[in-house]
C-alpha cells in the first residue's frame, strides 16, 4: 500500500457555512443549526458566537430551550446542504476521479500517482481548498497520510488548514490524541472501557499492547481492531460512490394538516405520477419508499414493492405504504414517494381480460388525455377536493 | 309526561358532556320531578348525583347504560335489591366487557328494569326477564315505525328515551372531540358507530313529543317506569346494622376490654377523670354501633409497630389506650366531639400512617384477612384539568408536543379558569404566545371538554371494608396495578357511609423505626441503648437538647418541620414547646401568611385582645384561628349553626370540590351573624380568618399527631445526629434531596465516609460522629449484587481485593460501579484508581478459569478533577468536596461565607451557593416570586426573589444549581435572610472572568 496519497477534505460547520453564504449577517451573530425542532433534536452546527452563550454541540432542543439568550436557532435545511455537498463533491472530483463522501462535507480523495501534480503533495492539497473557496466562498481542511483513517484524524484534530502525516509516523502522530479519535471506541464496550480505565491518550493503549495476553482479554474481540488503529493503520480503499436511479415526487403542503381526505388526495396524486413515470420507463420498481415527514420535524418512512405499472395498483400499493407509515395523529408537512430498484415490466398475457389489463387500458387513456391537455387537466374527484382545499 | 330516563354525565367515560349540576337544572327546569342517570357501565357519580338531585327537590333514580362488546342496554334500579344487583352486574362487565347482556345478568335480574333497542338482544333478554321488566327504547336516531313494529313482535311496551349526551346540538362537536381523543383518532378519522349524532341532546318534554310525534304511549310509559323506580335513597348507618345484636353486643364487650388493658399501658395507674372519659367515649361508640369498627382499625395496627393516627382520631382516648393513635388527648386538651359527637350520624374516619415500605405489607394483610369479597381501595377519579384537555385536544388537531408545551407550561398543574380562550388573551404570561387560529380553536375546544371524567386510578391508601359484599354497595374494578378499586373516589365513599379507613405511607415512620434499630445496634447493652428501645417508650416533650435545636430551626430531615418556611418560623419564634409546635403545624398554610406574622408578634410580646369575647376559644392559639374545629366553634357561637352545619361548612371548607358554596356560606354566616348583633367589623375579621382554611387546613388532634411525630424525630436527631439522618437519606425521605440531608450532617460535624466493601450495607447507616455511605447510594449499582456482597460477607470480611474477586460473581457493570464509587480503596490501599480498575475489568472480561492479571502498565494517581467526575457519575453529587470550595480559589475576596452573614446586616453582600430547594410563591398582586434556600461551605441561608428580580434572573433557576449573587441582608424576628438584587450562574462568571482576563492580556 505504499505510495498512497489519501486526502480527507473536511469542511467545518458544512451546514453553518451554508446558512452564512446565504444570509451573510449571521456570520457575527449567535447562530445553532438543530437536526429537529422536537425536544430531542440536537445542535448539529454552531458559531463560536452561540458557544460563548453556553450552547455546545450535540446539546439537546428541550435544554436550549432552557438556557437560549438570543442564539438564532435554525431549522435543520437538508435540500441546502445536500446541493451544497453535492456541488462540493463535483469541484473536488476535478481533481480526481476516486472520491468517496463521507458524511456530510467530508470527502475522501484517492490522489495516488499525483503527487507531483502541483510540485508537491501539499499543494494539491491547497489548490483544492482554493478551488472550492473560489467557487463557494467556504472553508474546508484537507489531511494527508497514506490512508483514509489518520487522513479523517488529521483534519478532526489539527487545527492548521492542511496538514500531513508522512508514512512510518502514524504511532508518533496518534500517541498524544485521545483515545476517541479512534473509530472502534465508538463501539460502546470499547468506549466504557477505556473510561473505566481513565485512559487519556493513545499511548497507552500502546503501552498496553505490550502484555499482548492482557490486552486481547480486556478487549476481546475488539483488540485486533483497536491494535491497527491505534498505530494509524487501515487498509480500506477509497470507494467511489455507484449511482442509483430512481424516481422522486415529493408535495410539500403549503399548511400542516392531519386531516385524512386531503391526505389521501395528496397520496393518490403522487402515486399517479409515480405511475406514469414507471409506464413511461415500462419497468416495476422493487423499492418504493413512502417518506412522511411532520410538523414537529419528525418523519416516518415504509418500504415496499409494487408489482404493477397502472395506476390503480401503484395507488393502492402507496396507500398501503402511507397507512402504515403514517401512524401519529400529528400534522403533516411533506409527503415523499421514491421508487428505485427498476425491473423491466413482465406483462403476463392472458386469454381473458384480466383487472391488470383493464386498469392498463385505463391508465393509458388518461394519460393521452393528459399529454394533451396537461397534467392536471383530468383529475379524480378526491385528488381536485384535496388540491383544492390545500 | 315525559321522564329523562336514559342521560349520561361527565362520568360516562369520554363522551358525556354534562355536569351533574347542569343535567338536574335542565331537569328542573323542564319541570321533570325525577330522572334518571345511566352513565356508560358504572355509577361512577351516583352518589354526588343523588346529593345534587336532593339540593334542587328531584327524585333521583339510579341506573346504567350497560356497553359490552356484543350489546347495549339500559338497566334502572326499581329496589334496593336492585341496586345490588346493578353493582355486580356492572363490577362484572369490568371483568369481563366480552360477554352478552343475557350472560351478566343470569341470576342478578331481580329489581331491575331493562330497556333496548335491540331486537335480538331483547329477544334473548325475554327468557330470563319477565315482560315486566322489560321494554323497548325508542331514541334519537331512531324510525318510530321500525320500533313499533318490533313492539307489536315481541309483545313488549315502547318507552321513549332522550339518550341524552350533551346539553344542545352545538356541543356534539365537542362530543365528537371526546371520542377522538378516547379512540386515540383524529375527528374525521373518526367510525360512525364511535360517536354520538347531534340528535343526542337534552331535550324538554315538548320536544321529545316533536320528535316521537306518533308514540305519546311510548313518551307516558317512560313517567310510569320513573315511578316505579326506587328514589328514597339514604347511606346513612349502612354497613353496620348490618350486623346481628349478638355481633354488636360481642364488639363492645372486646372493645371494652382492649380499651383498658390499653389504658393500664398508657396510663399507669387510672384515675377518675380518665376512666369516665373512657366511658363517655364507649357510650357513644356504643351509641353509634362503631365498635366492630374501632376493632378492625386495632386489628390492623397492630401488624406493626411504629403508626401515628391522624385527623380527627387522635382526639379520643379510646384510639390512644389502642395505641391506634400516639398523643395523650386528656394531657393536651383535645375535645372528642371533634371526632364523635351525638349529633353526627356518619362514619368518623381513621386515617392511620404507617412505615411507608411496610404499607404495601399492611393492605396485603387487610387484603387477606378479609378478602377481596369484602375489601377493595378506593379510586382516584381523574378529570380533564385545563392542562390536560389542551394537551388533549392539541393532538387530534395533530399540532407538535412543543406547540403544545408552548402553552400547557404557563398553566401549571392547579390552575383551573374554565375561560381558557379569555384567559390566554388577556393573562400576561402568554403575552409571547402567538394566537392563530388553530390555537384559538384549541382553546375553545379545550373549555368545553373541562371537567369530563378521564380515568380512574387507585388511591395512595384507602381501603374499604364491609361485613359481607363489597359488589352490592358500589361496582368494583381492577386497576392497572392489579388491585380491586370502588368506583367512588374518597369523597363519595365517605358520603355513601361506607367504611373507610386511610392506610397512608409515612418515610419519618421508617425514619423512626430505622434509627431506632441502628442506635440499638450501636449501643446495644448499653444503659442508653436499653433506654430507646422501642417506639413508644421515646418521651421528647420536654427535652432541653431537642428544643435548643428546634429553637435554632435545625430541623432539616425533622417530620413535618423541616421546610424553609417551618424552620424559620421556628427559629423566628424563640418559642419551641409542645403546644406551640401544634399551632405552627397549623398555622403554616398557604392562605394564612398574613396570620402567621400576626401571630409572632404575639409571640414576642405584642399587646393583643381577642376579636370577640365570645371567641374565647381562640385564647390558646394568640386569638388567631388555626384549627378546624375552632371553625366550627365559631360560626356555631356567632352565627347560632347547628352542629351538622357547622360540619357541613368546615368539609365546604376542606374540600376543593366544594369551593363554589364557600360565597353562598358566607352569606349565611354573615346574615345570622348580624342578626345576633355582631357588628361588621368583626364579622369580617372572622369571615378573613375562616377563608385562609379554604382548601387546606387541619383540626388539632391532626396537628397534635403529627408534632408528637415531630418531636419524636427532634428527639432522635438531637441525640443521635448520625443514624438519624442516616435513617433519612436511606428512606429516600423528606422535603429535600440526599445531597442536602449529606450536607446537613456536616453541618452537625458528622464525616461522611464513601462507600466501602467491609463496612457498607445496603442503607445509610450512622455511628456517632460518622456516616457511611450505603450501596443504595451508587447510581447504576444493581440491588442483586449488593445482595451478592453482603451473603458472602456473612462468611468473613474481604481480606484483598483479590480474595474479594475470587468471592464474589458479579456483573462487570456492577463491579465497574463499585471501583468507580471508591468502594475498593480500603481494600488495596497500596493501588491506584487505575490499578484496580484494571484488575476488576480484566477478572471479570473473562469467562472461564479466570486469572487475576498480574501487574498494569500504568499506575498514575486520580487527577482532583477525575475524582470529582468519577463521585459526581456515580452519587449525584460531589462527596469528597463541597461543590462551591472547587471555586472558591478563583473568585473574588468579597464574596464572603454565608456563616458570617449575620456581620452584615443591613449591608449588601456577594455570597456563593448550591440551591437546596426553591419554591414559587404568588404576590397580593398575582406577581410571580421565588423562595430559595442556598448552601455553601459553611451555612444554609434563605433567600427571596421578589417578582421584578425574578422576573429578570428566575430562567437561570431552570437550568442552573450553582449561583453567585448580590443581595441585601435583612432580619425579621433575629433571622436573616438575603433580599437577592442580582445573580449570576457561577459557571459562567467564571467563564466570562477567564475570557476578560484574555481579552486583558491580549490587548
Amino acid at each position: 500500500m505504499n505510495g498512497r496519497d489519501v486526502f480527507h477534505i473536511r469542511l467545518k460547520g458544512l451546514e453553518l457555512q451554508a446558512e452564512q453564504m446565504i444570509d451573510p449577517t449571521l456570520k457575527t451573530r449567535p447562530v445553532a443549526i438543530l437536526s429537529s425542532n422536537s425536544p430531542n433534536g440536537t445542535i448539529i452546527s454552531i458559531s463560536p458566537e452561540a458557544k460563548e452563550e453556553g450552547l455546545l454541540k450535540g446539546m439537546k432542543v428541550s435544554t436550549i430551550r432552557k438556557i437560549n439568550h438570543g442564539v438564532r436557532l435554525l431549522p435543520y435545511n437538508k435540500s441546502l446542504y445536500t446541493k451544497i455537498n453535492h456541488y462540493i463533491y463535483k469541484i473536488v472530483s476535478d481533481f480526481t476521479p476516486i472520491v468517496e463522501p463521507k458524511n456530510m462535507g467530508e470527502f475522501f480523495l484517492d490522489m495516488h500517482g499525483m503527487r507531483y501534480l502541483k510540485g508537491n503533495v501539499q499543494n494539491n492539497g491547497l489548490s483544492i481548498l482554493k478551488s472550492i473557496k473560489e467557487k463557494t466562498n467556504m472553508f474546508g481542511q484537507v489531511g494527508i497520510s497514506q490512508n483514509k483513517l489518520v487522513s479523517s484524524t488529521i483534519t478532526s484534530v489539527v487545527l492548521n488548514k492542511i496538514h500531513e502525516v508522512k508514512n512510518g509516523f502514524e504511532s508518533q502522530f496518534f500517541s498524544s490524541l485521545n483515545p476517541f479519535v479512534l473509530p472502534i471506541v465508538s463501539e460502546k464496550s470499547v468506549s466504557r472501557l477505556i473510561e473505566f480505565l481513565l485512559i487519556k491518550k493513545i499511548e497507552n493503549i500502546q503501552s498496553m499492547m505490550l502484555h499482548k495476553k492482557e490486552f486481547q482479554i480486556l478487549f476481546g474481540a475488539y483488540s485486533t481492531q483497536l491494535e491497527k488503529e491505534s498505530h494509524g493503520k487501515d487498509f480500506c480503499p477509497v470507494i467511489p460512490v455507484k449511482k442509483q436511479e430512481s424516481i422522486l415526487r415529493q408535495t410539500i403542503l403549503p399548511e400542516d394538516t392531519n386531516n385524512f381526505d386531503i391526505l389521501k388526495g395528496l397520496v393518490k396524486d403522487l402515486s399517479e405520477q409515480v405511475a406514469f413515470e414507471l409506464r413511461k420507463k415500462w419497468q416495476i420498481s422493487n423499492k418504493v419508499k413512502i417518506e412522511v415527514h411532520y410538523s414537529d420535524g419528525r418523519s416516518s418512512n415504509k418500504t415496499g414493492k409494487i408489482n404493477e405499472i397502472d395506476d390503480f395498483s401503484v395507488i393502492k400499493g402507496c396507500y398501503r405504504l402511507f397507512e402504515q407509515a403514517n401512524k401519529r395523529r400529528n400534522r403533516i408537512r411533506s409527503i415523499l414517494i421514491q421508487a428505485s430498484h427498476f425491473t423491466p415490466y413482465a406483462e403476463q398475457k392472458t386469454m381473458f381480460e384480466s383487472i391488470h389489463s383493464k386498469n392498463m387500458v385505463l391508465s393509458k387513456a388518461i394519460e393521452s388525455i393528459r399529454k394533451r391537455y396537461g397534467v392536471h387537466s383530468l383529475q379524480t374527484a378526491n385528488i381536485f377536493q384535496a388540491l383544492g382545499k390545500i | 309526561m315525559f321522564i329523562h330516563l336514559n342521560t349520561h354525565s361527565i362520568y360516562s367515560k369520554m363522551s358525556g358532556l354534562l355536569s351533574l349540576n347542569d343535567l338536574i337544572k335542565l331537569c328542573k327546569k323542564s319541570s321533570m320531578k325525577k330522572i334518571a342517570l345511566t352513565d356508560v357501565n358504572g355509577l361512577w357519580g351516583f352518589i354526588r348525583f343523588v346529593q345534587s338531585a336532593r339540593n334542587h327537590n328531584i327524585d333521583p333514580i339510579a341506573g346504567s347504560n350497560i356497553i359490552t362488546a356484543m350489546d347495549e342496554i339500559v338497566i334502572l334500579v326499581e329496589n334496593q335489591n336492585g341496586y345490588e344487583n346493578l353493582c355486580r352486574i356492572i363490577s362484572d362487565v369490568h371483568k369481563n366487557f366480552n360477554q352478552s347482556i343475557t350472560n351478566i345478568i343470569k341470576n342478578k335480574s331481580t329489581g331491575l328494569f331493562f330497556i333496548s333497542s335491540n331486537q335480538k338482544t331483547l329477544e334473548s333478554l325475554k327468557k330470563v326477564v319477565p315482560n315486566t321488566h322489560l321494554f323497548v327504547e325508542l331514541r334519537p336516531g331512531l324510525e318510530e315505525t321500525v320500533i313499533h313494529t318490533m313492539s307489536k313482535k315481541l309483545k313488549l311496551e315502547i318507552v321513549a328515551t332522550g339518550d341524552v349526551y350533551f346539553k344542545s346540538p352545538d356541543d356534539s362537536n365537542a362530543h365528537k372531540m371526546l371520542r377522538s381523543i378516547y379512540y386515540n383518532t383524529t375527528k374525521n378519522n373518526l367510525k360512525f358507530s364511535q360517536y354520538k349524532t347531534s340528535k343526542h341532546w337534552f331535550r324538554t318534554e315538548k320536544q321529545m313529543i316533536d320528535l316521537f310525534p306518533n308514540s305519546l304511549n311510548a313518551l307516558n310509559n317512560s313517567y310510569y317506569l320513573a315511578d316505579r323506580c326506587k328514589t328514597d335513597w339514604s347511606f346513612i348507618n349502612t354497613i353496620f346494622p348490618g350486623l346481628s345484636l349478638k355481633d354488636t353486643h360481642q364488639s363492645n364487650k372486646v372493645l371494652k376490654e382492649k380499651v383498658y388493658r390499653g389504658a393500664k399501658k398508657r396510663y399507669k395507674e387510672l384515675n377518675e377523670l380518665t376512666c369516665s372519659r373512657i366511658e363517655h367515649e364507649l357510650d357513644l361508640i356504643n351509641q353509634k354501633g362503631f365498635s366492630p369498627y374501632f376493632l378492625i382499625v386495632e386489628d390492623i395496627i397492630k401488624q406493626t409497630n411504629s403508626t401515628i393516627g391522624r385527623g380527627s382520631a387522635a382526639a379520643s382516648v379510646v384510639s390512644y389506650c389502642l395505641f391506634i393513635t400516639q398523643v395523650d388527648p386528656i394531657r393536651h386538651s383535645l375535645h372528642f366531639e371533634r371526632f364523635i359527637h351525638s349529633e353526627r350520624e356518619d362514619m368518623p374516619d381513621i386515617d392511620i400512617d404507617f412505615p411507608w415500605d411496610e404499607r404495601e405489607n399492611i393492605l396485603d394483610y387487610v387484603f387477606k384477612k378479609y378478602g377481596e369479597k369484602r375489601t377493595a381501595m378506593v379510586s382516584n377519579q381523574v378529570f380533564l384539568k385545563p392542562r390536560s384537555a389542551i394537551r388533549e385536544v392539541g393532538k387530534v388537531y395533530g399540532i407538535s408536543n412543543e406547540e403544545i408545551n408552548n402553552i400547557t407550561k404557563r398553566i401549571g398543574w392547579y390552575r383551573s379558569p374554565k375561560k381558557l380562550e379569555e384567559w390566554v388573551k388577556s393573562d400576561p404570561k402568554f403575552s409571547n404566545l402567538d394566537l392563530d387560529e388553530t390555537i384559538i380553536s384549541i382553546l375553545q375546544d379545550s373549555e368545553k371538554i373541562i371537567g369530563v371524567f378521564r380515568n380512574s386510578s387507585v388511591h395512595p391508601g384507602g381501603v374499604v371494608i364491609v361485613p359481607d359484599e363489597i359488589q352490592k354497595y358500589v361496582p368494583v374494578l381492577k386497576a392497572t396495578k392489579g388491585v380491586q378499586i370502588v368506583e367512588w373516589e374518597k369523597d363519595q365513599v365517605e358520603d355513601s357511609g361506607l367504611l373507610k379507613i386511610d392506610i397512608l405511607g409515612n418515610r419519618s415512620l421508617s425514619v423512626v423505626r430505622d434509627t431506632i434499630k441502628q442506635v440499638n445496634f450501636n449501643y446495644g447493652g448499653s444503659e442508653s441503648g436499653n433506654k430507646y428501645f422501642n417506639y413508644h417508650s421515646i418521651q421528647p416533650i420536654g427535652d432541653s437538647k431537642t428544643t435548643e435545636m428546634m429553637r435554632k430551626g435545625k430541623t432539616m430531615g425533622v417530620f413535618y418541620i423541616e421546610s424553609p418556611a417551618t424552620r424559620q418560623l421556628l427559629s423566628k419564634s424563640g418559642t419551641v414547646d409542645f403546644e406551640h409546635v401544634v399551632i405552627y403545624s397549623s398555622i403554616i398554610r398557604p392562605a394564612a401568611n398574613r396570620f402567621t406574622n400576626i401571630m409572632l408578634s404575639r409571640i414576642h410580646g405584642e399587646e393583643w385582645n381577642l376579636v370577640h369575647p365570645d371567641l374565647e376559644f381562640l385564647r390558646e392559639s394568640y386569638g388567631i384561628m388555626v384549627y378546624e374545629e375552632q371553625v366550627s366553634m365559631a360560626v356555631m357561637k356567632m352565627a347560632g349553626l347547628k352542629y351538622s352545619e357547622a360540619e357541613l361548612l368546615r368539609k365546604t371548607m376542606s374540600r376543593s370540590s366544594m369551593e363554589h358554596l364557600v360565597d353562598p356560606w358566607k352569606k349565611k354566616f354573615t346574615n345570622n351573624s348580624i342578626r345576633r348583633g355582631y357588628s361588621e367589623e368583626v364579622i369580617k375579621e372572622v369571615w378573613e380568618m375562616i377563608k385562609s382554611f379554604v382548601g387546606y387546613s387541619f383540626c388539632k388532634p391532626h396537628s397534635a399527631s403529627y408534632a408528637m411525630l415531630s418531636f419524636t424525630c427532634g428527639y432522635l436527631k438531637a441525640h443521635f445526629t448520625a443514624e438519624f439522618l442516616a435513617s433519612v437519606i436511606s428512606n429516600r425521605g423528606g422535603f429535600y434531596s440526599s445531597y442536602a440531608y449529606m450536607s446537613e450532617a456536616k453541618r452537625f460535624g458528622i464525616k461522611i465516609i464513601k462507600p466501602s466493601i467491609n463496612k457498607s450495607y445496603y442503607e445509610w447507616r450512622g455511628y456517632k460522629d460518622k456516616i457511611i455511605m450505603g450501596f443504595m447510594s451508587i447510581k447504576k449499582l444493581q440491588k442483586k449484587a449488593v445482595s451478592i456482597i453482603l451473603d458472602e460477607r456473612k462468611a468473613g470480611h474481604f481480606e484483598s481485593l483479590d480474595n474479594f474477586l475470587v468471592r464474589t460473581e458479579l456483573d462487570l457493570a456492577d463491579a465497574m460501579s463499585l471501583t468507580n464509587a471508591g468502594c475498593f480503596n480500603d481494600l488495596a490501599r497500596d493501588h491506584t484508581h487505575q490499578e484496580i480498575a484494571y484488575k476488576v475489568a480484566g477478572y471479570y472480561l473473562q469467562n472461564a478459569n479466570k486469572t487475576i492479571l498480574s501487574g498494569t502498565p500504568f499506575r498514575n494517581q486520580i487527577a482532583s478533577e477525575d475524582l470529582l467526575r468519577l463521585e459526581l457519575e456515580s452519587f449525584g453529587y460531589p462527596v469528597s468536596v463541597h461543590p462551591i470550595s472547587v471555586y472558591r480559589p478563583i473568585m473574588s475576596r468579597r464574596i464572603i461565607h454565608a456563616k458570617d452573614i449575620a456581620y452584615h446586616y443591613g449591608k449588601i453582600i456577594y455570597l456563593m451557593g448550591i440551591c437546596i430547594t426553591r419554591k414559587e410563591s404568588i404576590t397580593k398582586k398575582s406577581q410571580p416570586m421565588q423562595f430559595l434556600t442556598l448552601e455553601d461551605e459553611t451555612d444554609i441561608y434563605e433567600c427571596v426573589l421578589f417578582p421584578d428580580t425574578f422576573k429578570e434572573f428566575g430562567d437561570l433557576l431552570n437550568w442552573e444549581k450553582l449561583f453567585i449573587i448580590r443581595g441585601l441582608v435583612e432580619k425579621s424576628f433575629g433571622v436573616h435572610s438575603i433580599t437577592i438584587q442580582k445573580m449570576a450562574s457561577i459557571k459562567q462568571w467564571v467563564k466570562r472572568s477567564s475570557q476578560n482576563n484574555r481579552m486583558k492580556y491580549n490587548q
